[in-house]
């Protein structure tokens, strides 16, 4: 009984902060009172007025396009590599591939600014998909290999021994098998990039500031509710893509 | 991926009717990509902590450990005690809530369960900074908690809850949950009910069995857990920096006015490595930790 | 000390787990509790133990009610179908387990356990971890653990399930031995026959919830009281007949095409043209041509060869007949021959119908 409360005490402060962004987003003063009766739509109009937000938005989406697409089709081969092949060194090689996710992302970060000021890449669109394949492609490799790892390859044989070529059959045959792993792989990998913060505040310049920058510096500046607008859209485009991950299975707690 | 190593049954060993080169079709592209975007820049911001930094910026020609010693300096020591501290009260913090979370849901339909971790893990998949700028409207001298406790007479002048090591302990804690809930929540779920029966049949009551079976047996999970939660509080840099500022500077924040203000590289290459350091000896002891958690699974395993 | 449990309840859902349920367990009695699957007996065991709690009835030991009493004050010792040993405990804090619950000092602590780890033969043992130990030793711990805190009752849980053949057959002589050693109130909760009749003094068998017979094993054998009884306790022959005639202690009983045979019930005689169920066994059917009550003439279908016996599968008009001989060194008949088959009045188990 205690234990059930506590569990729903604590479910409701994991979205209070989220809950309260919503709701103050939708109020048209410009700070918290009591009783939160009026309703309106004018933080949403600053948003759209500040363009800043919009740029900054579609450069989010780019980015997490493009890296998201290209870690997808990195993993998905290396995914396929692993699993169909046996060969020295394989364990060495999956263990590096899944080694961004043991650099903290302040290290990676440094690392980044200080390598692409030295290429003269600072403050270019490149840069930042570079980092942002190397943070996602853990993630998206991961979902795949695992789908991969439950087609059995008989199938494959089957299609090969009806006369399709290898890559006839990988296209054909095995792609279409694990779509949902790669579905949820790519989709996970756009959720890491779109949401990722500390990295890109650390390499990138001021022409590109990625939609949650803009927020970080908006935060550090000031603080009105036409961050709530900004903020409540991106809720909502997270909580979409999660409810699609969880749906096709891209979220289930697997034993690492 | 740690049970990849073990090939599935059907997978053909190269070099017997498949060309010796086939698999490297598949895994270089991904192999070039990390070397080019992963492994090099890490190594070039290593071989910076090396040179010594001058008004010129880095010299390259000479080579030094002033750096690393510099990290010793009572300022940069004070505030990565501090970062220390603030990452130690949000795991034990993390650790006393977590866990009568996981006891409770485990025993939830299948169903509810997957509800309950899919809100425990929001917070994970939500922007850093939005969630942060949600804290703020709670916890800001004119947020929610003080606009309700001034609205009830509790106190006349706000509360500071944020801009301090509260905020940032507030905001960690909230944002890493998951990543003790999640092992914990498997471990006990894992567990053979019947272990709780026997201890019951054998005369425990219940803060018995919690405590000499329920408790051991989940511990190396809890404690694998705990360490993931440590590092990534050691390593966190928007919600320190958005919720704790510059009064309480964290390890990461200091890392990013060395780079990006001080323009001191090789300095904040040192601290670079300095992190990825302990962050990988931490990750090290987890994966031990819940090493020696799937060692007791096995034997539970073979006592059936 | 004994067991009584008094008209026991307990549905799950629609399931009548145990269905009005009464029985009693003598002092030092080794009880068992014997049923196919999915027939209440676990439920019934953990109701006993407390994991689970009863819709209604009561359950007493030696005359005092312990239904409401909770599972850590019960002490009934419980030995489960996984062992449920504690893998992170050596052998010896495995046993230790229950005397550390009951706060007993360190040095009766180990004395105890080292009795215990005695009796059931595992001393060496007590520093390795449940993982480090076979099969057999494992149960072996698990009963010195419910042996060591001398509960008032020891419940068996298909023991000897996860064993290999031949240890089944060990253990089974062992649990016997140290059943009678400690001199325990046992109930042993079992799906083999076999088990249940080499164990127990008395057994309960069990179906659908209810407990359909108690008995002694040959009071369930010879004389079972359902023919649910009889056919899970061995195979039968079953036919559905109607009284004709009655002869002092005997009837003369036909079935539906007119076969007619000599039964001798115990107990009260049924009236003529009542239905009656009556159960043969096979190594009731005698192969030869003895003067028996019932003669016939059979046709041998199939016969099974199955060393120290032979089954033989036998048509006698429409009826199949099941019919088991010792190998005594004759030569074993072969299919399609006929030969002459019968029993005495007495062999035949009659069952009231309806």
């Amino acid at each position: 009984m205690i234990l059930r409360v506590f569990n729903w005490a604590m479910a409701a402060l994991m979205l209070a902060p989220l809950v309260l962004i919503v709701w103050m987003s939708f109020t048209p003063a410009a700070f918290f009172r009591l009783p939160l009766t009026e309703f309106s739509l004018r933080w949403y109009r600053e948003a759209f007025n500040y363009p800043g937000f919009f740029n900054s938005f579609l450069l989010s989406l780019r980015l997490a396009g493009v890296s998201a697409t290209i870690a997808t089709i990195l993993a998905f081969l290396a995914a396929y590599g692993l699993v169909r092949f046996r060969f020295p060194g394989k364990g060495a090689l999956e263990g590096f591939f899944m080694s961004p996710l043991l650099v903290p992302g302040v290290v990676y970060g440094i690392a980044m600014l200080q390598f692409v000021n030295s290429l003269g890449l600072y403050n270019t669109f490149w840069a930042l998909v570079m980092a942002h394949i190397a943070i996602v492609v853990p993630y998206a490799l991961r979902t795949i290999h695992a789908q991969l790892r439950a087609v059995p390859e008989d199938l494959e044989w089957a299609a090969r021994t009806l006369g399709a070529t290898r890559t006839r059959t990988l296209l054909k045959v095995t792609l279409p098998l694990c779509a949902r792993g790669v579905l949820s792989g790519f989709l996970l990998a756009f959720l890491i990039s779109f949401a990722e913060v500390t990295v890109v505040i650390f390499m990138t310049g001021p022409a590109y500031q990625t939609l949650p920058i803009r927020i970080y510096n908006y935060l550090t500046d000031q603080i009105d509710p036409t961050v709530a607008a900004i903020s409540a859209m991106l809720i909502g485009l997270s909580l979409v893509l999660i409810l699609i991950l969880d749906r096709i299975g891209g979220l289930r707690p697997t034993a690492k | 991926m740690s049970g990849a190593d073990a090939a599935p049954a059907g997978s053909v060993p190269v070099g017997r009717g498949t060309a010796r080169w086939l698999p490297s079709i598949f895994v270089l592209p991904l192999c070039i990509a990390l070397a080019l975007a992963f492994l090099w820049p890490l190594i070039d911001g290593t071989i910076n902590s090396f040179h010594p930094f001058t008004r010129a910026g880095i010299d390259r020609e000479s080579w030094t450990l002033a750096n690393y010693a510099k990290l010793w300096d009572s300022f940069y020591a004070g505030i990565l005690m501090r970062t220390i501290r603030v990452s130690l009260i949000v795991t034990l913090l993390t650790a006393a809530l977590a866990y009568p979370v996981a006891l409770y849901i485990v025993r939830l339909s299948p169903r509810v369960q997957a509800i309950y971790l899919l809100i425990y893990m929001t917070p994970w998949l939500v922007n850093v900074v939005v969630k942060a700028f949600g804290w703020t409207l709670l916890l800001g001298n004119r947020g929610v908690i003080n606009n309700v406790l001034q609205g009830l007479g509790i106190t006349d002048s706000p509360l500071r809850l944020m801009l301090n090591e509260t905020g940032i302990v507030i905001g960690l804690t909230h944002g890493h949950f998951i990543f003790v809930l999640l092992p914990l929540w498997a471990a006990l779920g894992g567990l053979d009910p019947n272990l709780r029966w026997a201890a019951a049949n054998l005369g425990a009551r219940a803060w018995d069995i919690f405590r000499r079976v329920t408790l051991p047996l989940t511990l190396p999970a809890l404690v694998a857990g705990l360490i993931i939660n440590f590092t990534m509080n050691m390593t966190a840099f928007a919600t320190p920096a958005l919720l704790g500022g510059a009064r309480a500077r964290v390890v990461s924040f200091l890392a990013y006015e060395t780079n990006l203000v001080d323009l001191n590289w090789p300095l904040g290459s040192a601290m670079a490595v300095a992190m990825l350091a302990i962050s990988l000896l931490l990750v090290w002891l987890s994966q031990r930790a819940a090493a020696s958690g799937s060692r007791r699974v096995m034997f539970e395993g073979a006592a059936r | 000390m004994s067991l009584d449990l008094k008209s026991l309840h307990k549905r799950f859902g629609a399931v009548r787990a145990i269905d009005d349920v009464s029985l009693t367990v003598g002092d030092g009695e080794f009880f068992s509790l014997l049923g196919p699957s999915g027939c209440g007996k676990t439920t019934l065991l953990r109701t006993i133990a407390g994991i689970l709690q009863p819709d209604s009835g009561t359950i007493a030991l030696d005359g005092r009610d312990i239904t409401g009493v909770p599972v850590h004050a019960r002490n009934t010792a419980l030995v489960f179908q996984s062992y449920a040993l504690f893998p992170h405990l050596t052998v010896f804090e495995n046993v230790a387990f229950g005397l550390r619950m009951r706060r007993e000092k360190e040095a009766a602590i180990k004395a105890r356990v080292d009795e215990a780890l005695a009796l059931v033969r595992l001393d060496g043992m007590a520093g390795r971890f449940p993982a480090q130990i076979s099969g057999g030793q494992q149960q072996r711990v698990a009963l010195a653990r419910a042996l060591v805190v001398r509960p008032a009752l020891l419940l068996l849980d298909e023991p000897l399930s996860n064993l290999d053949a031949r240890l089944r057959e060990e253990m089974r002589t062992e649990i016997r031995r140290i059943q009678r050693a400690v001199g325990i109130t046992t109930i042993l909760v079992t799906h083999d026959i076999h088990e249940a009749f080499a164990l127990s003094d008395r057994i309960a068998v069990m179906n659908q919830g209810r407990a359909e017979q108690i008995g002694t094993p040959a009071d369930i054998y010879l004389r079972p009281a359902t023919q649910f009884v009889a056919e899970f306790a061995g195979q039968v022959n079953h036919f559905a007949t109607r009284v004709e005639r009655v002869d002092g202690a005997r009837l003369e009983v036909a079935t539906s095409d007119g076969a007619r045979f000599w039964v001798a019930p115990a107990g009260p005689l049924p009236a003529i043209g009542s239905e009656l169920s009556v159960i043969l066994r096979p190594e009731r059917v005698r192969l030869d041509n003895g003067a028996y009550a019932n003669r016939f003439t059979a046709t041998v279908e199939d016969v099974t060869y199955l060393g120290g016996l032979t089954i033989y599968r036998l048509t006698l008009g429409a009826h199949r007949l099941l019919a088991q001989a010792q190998n005594l060194g004759t030569p074993a008949l072969a299919p399609g021959a006929t030969v002459a088959v019968g029993w005495e009045a007495e062999d035949g188990v009659c069952l009231v119908r309806g």
